[in-house]
Formats: C-alpha cells, sequence, structure tokens
C-alpha cells in the first residue's frame, strides 16, 4: 500500500513514516502543498494523509484538487486547528476521516484499516480469537455459537487490542482509544483495568481467555 | 434615578419656585401698575376740571365769599370734586392716600392736590377716588395673574416631560442596541443611531470606535490561541508519535519501557491541558453552535452510562431522579455532554470508596433545577469561590495530580448556555452542584 504523508512539519512527517513503514507501507513524503499537488497527480497513491496547515497551499484546496482530477486515494486530514466546521467541510469535500492532531499512530492505524475494509468491501469480519468468533460488522462476539454481551466500550477496547495484536497496548493508549476527545484529568486511572477484567469475567465464562496478557507495568497484548 | 425623571422633578421644581416668587412679586408690582393708573386718571379729571372752568369760569363754582367752596361727589362716593380757596401756596400737584369723612361716611381715597392762582386768588382743586373700588380690581387681576400662571406652569411642566421623552429616546436606543443587547463583540451592530442630537452622535460614533477596538482584540485573541494551540499541539504531536516509536521497539530494557510510559503521561496531561484551554477560549469566543435541540434527561443517562466504568472501579451507586417534563435545551450537545461528564466524573474523583451520587431534577420557580450530589470529603467554605478558577488550588483538590481545568470547562459551558450554577458543600457530607436552566425553551 503507497501512502502519501503532506506534513510540513518534518519530525513529525518522520515518525509517521517510521510506524508506517514498520507496518509493511510504502511511503513518500511532501512537506509542501505544491510538492504533494505534483506527487498526487503523478503517482497512485492509497493513501494521503493531509495536513490542513501548509505554509502554501490551502490544505482543503488540495483535498478539492486531488478529488477533482480523480484520484482514488482515500484522505485522512491531520489538523492541529481543531474547529468543527474544519471537521465537517472536509468530510463533506470528500476526505474519508479525519483526526486531530496530536493522535495516536495506533489510532491512525485502525482509521486506515477501517477504511480499508469499507472500500474493499471485506465481506467477512469475522475475526477468530481462540474460540471466539468477533464480528466487526455487527459488533457481536459469540462463543460455538453462544452470544457473549459486551458493552459498548468493551467491545471496543476488545477489537482495538484485537486489530493491533501481538503488540503491548499501554494503559493511555487504550484510555485515548475508547475515550476518544474527552479531557481527561486522571492520569492513574485504573478504569482500563476494569474494563479489561470484566471482560476476562464474561468472557471467561464461555472459554479461555489466555490471549489476553496482562504486560506488568504497562499494559495489555492480545497474542494471535 | 432616570435622567428623564431628573429632568421632569427639575422641572417641576424650577416651575414651582417661579410661582412661588411671581405670587410674592406681582401684587406689589400690580398695585404699583394700579397706583399709576390710578393717578393718571386723576390727572386727567383734574385737567377735565380745570377745562371746565376755564370755560365757564371759576366764579360759577365759588362765589367771591372767601368761606365758600365747592364739593361734588358721585352717588356711591366713589368719586369727589372739591374746589376751595387757600391761603397763599405755590402751585404744585402732591398725590397722597387719605380718609375723608363724607356726610358721616369714612373712606379712604386716592387724592390729587392741585394748588393754583387765579385772578391774585389762591385755590386748592382736590380730586379723589376711592381705594375701595381700586382694591377691587387689584384682586382680580392678581387672581387673574395667579391662575394664568399656575396653568402655564402645569402645561409647560407636561410639554416638558415630553419632550424630554422625546429629546432622550436616541439615548435609550444607544444603551439598547449598543450596549444591552451586545453579548458578544462578534454581534455588534455598527449601525449609527439616527438622532439630530449632536451629543448623542457623538455618543454613538464613540461606542462603536470602542467597540472596533474590542473587535479588533478579540480577533487578535481568536488568533493567538489558535496559533498556540497550533505551535503547541504540533510539538508534543511529534513527541507522542516518537514515544510510539521508541516503545514498540524490540529489545527496548523494560526499565527504560516503563520510563517512556511516564513520559508519556506527563505529555498527555500537557496535551489536556492546552487542549482544556482551547477548549475554554473557543466557548468565550463563540465558535460553537447553539442548535443541538438536547433532551436533558437522555444526556445525563449517557453521561451515567458512559462513566459506569469509573463507579464501578470506586463501587459508587448512582441514582438518578429527573421530575418529568425534562426541558429540552437547544444547545451544543457535545458540550452539554462534557459539562455533565465533568460534574459526575467530579462526583466520582472526590467520592469516598463505596459512596453515592444522588442526581436529581427539579422543576422550580426559576427554571429546572439539575443537582448533582456526592458523599465525598466536601469542600472547606473558603475554598468555595475559588472553585472555577482556572489552576486555582480549590480546583485542584486533595493533591489530585491534576490542573484541575474540569470544573472551569463546567463553568464556561453553562455560561454559554446561560445556565446557573452553584456550589454547595459540607466538609466532611459532601458536595451539590446545582444547575439551573431559566425559562427552559420548550422545543415540541
Amino acid at each position: 500500500m503507497n501512502v502519501l504523508i503532506v506534513e510540513d512539519e518534518k519530525g513529525l512527517s518522520k515518525e509517521i513514516e517510521t510506524f508506517l513503514k514498520k507496518e509493511h507501507f510504502l511511503t513518500d513524503t511532501a512537506f509542501t502543498g505544491a510538492e504533494a499537488s505534483e506527487k498526487i497527480a503523478v503517482n497512485l497513491y492509497d493513501f494521503v494523509l493531509l495536513d490542513l496547515g501548509l505554509p502554501d497551499y490551502e490544505g482543503f484546496d488540495l483535498l478539492k484538487e486531488a478529488k477533482k482530477s480523480g484520484s482514488d486515494a482515500s484522505f485522512i486530514i491531520l489538523t492541529a486547528r481543531e474547529a468543527v466546521q474544519d471537521k465537517v467541510q472536509g468530510l463533506n469535500m470528500g476526505a474519508d476521516d479525519y483526526l486531530a492532531k496530536p493522535f495516536s499512530l495506533l489510532e491512525l492505524l485502525s482509521r486506515m484499516k477501517a477504511i480499508n475494509r469499507r472500500k474493499f468491501g471485506v465481506k467477512s469480519t469475522d475475526i477468530t480469537l481462540g474460540d471466539f468468533v468477533i464480528s466487526l460488522e455487527n459488533r457481536a462476539v459469540s462463543c460455538n455459537g453462544n452470544p457473549v454481551n459486551l458493552t459498548k466500550k468493551e467491545f471496543d477496547l476488545l477489537t482495538y487490542l484485537l486489530l493491533h495484536k501481538n503488540r503491548v497496548l499501554t494503559r493511555l493508549q487504550l484510555t485515548e482509544h475508547i475515550w476518544g476527545n474527552m479531557l481527561e484529568d486522571d492520569y492513574d486511572s485504573n478504569y482500563i483495568d476494569v474494563h479489561i477484567k470484566n471482560l476476562r469475567k464474561k468472557m471467561g465464562q464461555h472459554g479461555s481467555t489466555d490471549w489476553l496478557e496482562t504486560v506488568r507495568g504497562i499494559g495489555y497484548r492480545i497474542n494471535a | 434615578m432616570k435622567l428623564q425623571g431628573k429632568l421632569a422633578l427639575y422641572n417641576t421644581f424650577s416651575k414651582v419656585l417661579m410661582i412661588v416668587v411671581a405670587s410674592l412679586i406681582v401684587p406689589s408690582l400690580i398695585d404699583k401698575i394700579a397706583m399709576e393708573h390710578t393717578d393718571r386718571r386723576l390727572k386727567l379729571k383734574e385737567e377735565q376740571a380745570l377745562r371746565i372752568m376755564n370755560r365757564i369760569g371759576i366764579e360759577k363754582f365759588i362765589a367771591n365769599d372767601k368761606d365758600s367752596s365747592f364739593a361734588s361727589y358721585n352717588l356711591l362716593k366713589e368719586e369727589f370734586i372739591t374746589l376751595e380757596p387757600t391761603g397763599p401756596e405755590t402751585p404744585r400737584i402732591v398725590y397722597y392716600n387719605a380718609k375723608r369723612d363724607i356726610e358721616n361716611q369714612v373712606v379712604e381715597y386716592r387724592i390729587l392736590d392741585y394748588y393754583f392762582q387765579h385772578e391774585g386768588q389762591h385755590y386748592l382743586l382736590e380730586i379723589g377716588r376711592s381705594l375701595g373700588a381700586i382694591q377691587e380690581r387689584h384682586a382680580m387681576l392678581r387672581s387673574l395673574a395667579f391662575i394664568l400662571l399656575v396653568s402655564i406652569a402645569v402645561v409647560t411642566v407636561f410639554t416638558d416631560i415630553f419632550f424630554a421623552r422625546l429629546i432622550l429616546k436616541p439615548l435609550k436606543r444607544i444603551i439598547d442596541t449598543k450596549l444591552r443587547d451586545v453579548h458578544h463583540p462578534a454581534t455588534f451592530n455598527f449601525t449609527p443611531i439616527s438622532t439630530s442630537t449632536d451629543d448623542f452622535v457623538y455618543l454613538d460614533r464613540s461606542i462603536n470606535e470602542m467597540m472596533r477596538l474590542i473587535q479588533a482584540a478579540f480577533e487578535k485573541e481568536r488568533e493567538f490561541m489558535s496559533n498556540v494551540a497550533h505551535e503547541l499541539l504540533t510539538p508534543i504531536s511529534i513527541l507522542q508519535n516518537r514515544f510510539e516509536n521508541i516503545l514498540s521497539e524490540e529489545n527496548l530494557p523494560e526499565h527504560l519501557t516503563l520510563k517512556l510510559i511516564e513520559s508519556q503521561k506527563t505529555l498527555s496531561r500537557l496535551k489536556n491541558v492546552i487542549k482544556s484551554l482551547l477548549l475554554i477560549s473557543q466557548i468565550e469566543n463563540d465558535q460553537f453552535l447553539k442548535t443541538d435541540k438536547t433532551d436533558l434527561e437522555a444526556l445525563v443517562k449517557e453521561v451515567a452510562e458512559e462513566i459506569e466504568d469509573r463507579l464501578e472501579a470506586k463501587n459508587i451507586s448512582l441514582k438518578m431522579d429527573m421530575v418529568r417534563p425534562v426541558p429540552i435545551l437547544e444547545g451544543n450537545r457535545p458540550l452539554l455532554f462534557t459539562m455533565f461528564f465533568n460534574l459526575i466524573n467530579n462526583a466520582i474523583k472526590y467520592n469516598s470508596e463505596n459512596g453515592s451520587i444522588f442526581i436529581q431534577g427539579l422543576a422550580t420557580e426559576e427554571g429546572y433545577r439539575i443537582d448533582v450530589q456526592d458523599t465525598g470529603t466536601g469542600i472547606p467554605a473558603e475554598a468555595l469561590p475559588e472553585l472555577f478558577n482556572r489552576f486555582s488550588r480549590a480546583s485542584n483538590r486533595e493533591n489530585h495530580d491534576s490542573y484541575g481545568l474540569g470544573l472551569p470547562i463546567v463553568q464556561t459551558i453553562a455560561r454559554f448556555h446561560d445556565i446557573q450554577i452553584k456550589v454547595n458543600s459540607e466538609k466532611g457530607k459532601g458536595t451539590t452542584f446545582s444547575l439551573l436552566v431559566p425559562n427552559p425553551k420548550a422545543i415540541s
């Protein structure tokens, strides 16, 4: 998959690039709007990560231009200008998603995966995990045909861990994912632990949850 | 007191004063005028009498006999005329008031005495007019003047009030449209108020000028906040992503991993402080719409569900009792969500283990009141006024490792929606936050 990172802040561009490369994406970078415009016109990308605050270009113009020229890349807007109208405008102009800076790279990755699922119309979004089958489409979990009732947050937590399986997710990363934009001022909270405990209890009644590992002092990981 | 009232009061006062002064001066003035008028009349009569004497001869009135004299009165003794010879006198005219006994009746007269000489003989011509007749006329004139004065005063007081009201109308319009109805500089109306009074034009222009300065300052602050946010959030963004990348590196020693996680938390705190300040500033700058019809009961329920895990973590029970109908508020739903979230979150944070939270909705006379009551440690009375101040010690209770922008955000959102917020707290017993939604706009 080809990704164009349009970001004038070199440090940020580099971190995104490092991360995506590790996730086996092919990456390209543009630091100015002009450069980005040229690259979009010449190359075929699956994703364009677009910073709105470019020095020489209004990000929206770039998006409009690309859409006009028939680019079928998926656009994810990255911005620090967190204004509600920006988000609405961006999505109306054909952007596929919108992430406010600072964002987690894991969040970015899961948004990209979600876009891919939509784009390629993945029919079976069922994932098998031990004795369990998790349906992303129906937001349901079952074990040997028996449904397991999870709350919305528990389900989000499970799928986020599953999406980033074999990687330790810190409590903070999990908190940021399930609480989204709530401005949290509790940093040593153990609310995530409550959810994990409930997940283990509910799913444990149906089958083994050995795949869910607590990494002491750091967070949680699903091994699969 | 209103300017208009003051003007009316002043006008009335000055008119009353004028009447008092006039009623002191006018009678003597009228007397004086009347006396002069009487004297002129006496003089005319004297000239008339002399003309008659010249024509028919003085002897017709008085015989050459030295003791004889002539006297004539009209029937009601209002006037008299006498002619008598006198000893040598210098010819002159004298006016005076004196009583005369005429046919056994004493009447006060205004008298003209004319001493003159005719054919070597000295005479005195005396013409009198009864003061009673004169004074009667004075009294009538006086009361006429008084009535005229009072009625003019009354009429002018009313016209003054009317005129003052008319003239002060633009002032009221300036106050209403330029000052009172302006809730935010962005909504200011620069259209000049039409008035022919230069002072009001000047006032209007000055307010407009001042508002332009304020608008510019607001715009600057808005821009500044947006720039600051961008400038601060970008490096935080880089750091956050860098930490994430380092964390996912293989063979990272455990002690460094733990340090990195601590750094992540610190960074997250910094991020939240900046985002909170940005949020407050955006709300204060009116950058949010208030167009969501929000069912407050459903909203509070949603928040309670969202926050369930936190209740569970401290084993806190939450009870809700909202008297229906719960108002539907036209506002910004995400912001209202944040407001209730922060309040209930606070009630959990400062609650004791196994405590409880009671959310009560009541229809009161002033509006719909929602109380969020906890069984926590309470807030000392002296800390209450500081509670909503940004970065105050009070909003950062009990060494919680935070900058406590939760309550300032609550207050900003409440103010944005015209919701009044009050706190009641008793040390050791708990705290109650009351939100009052005044005159709820019912939307069907």
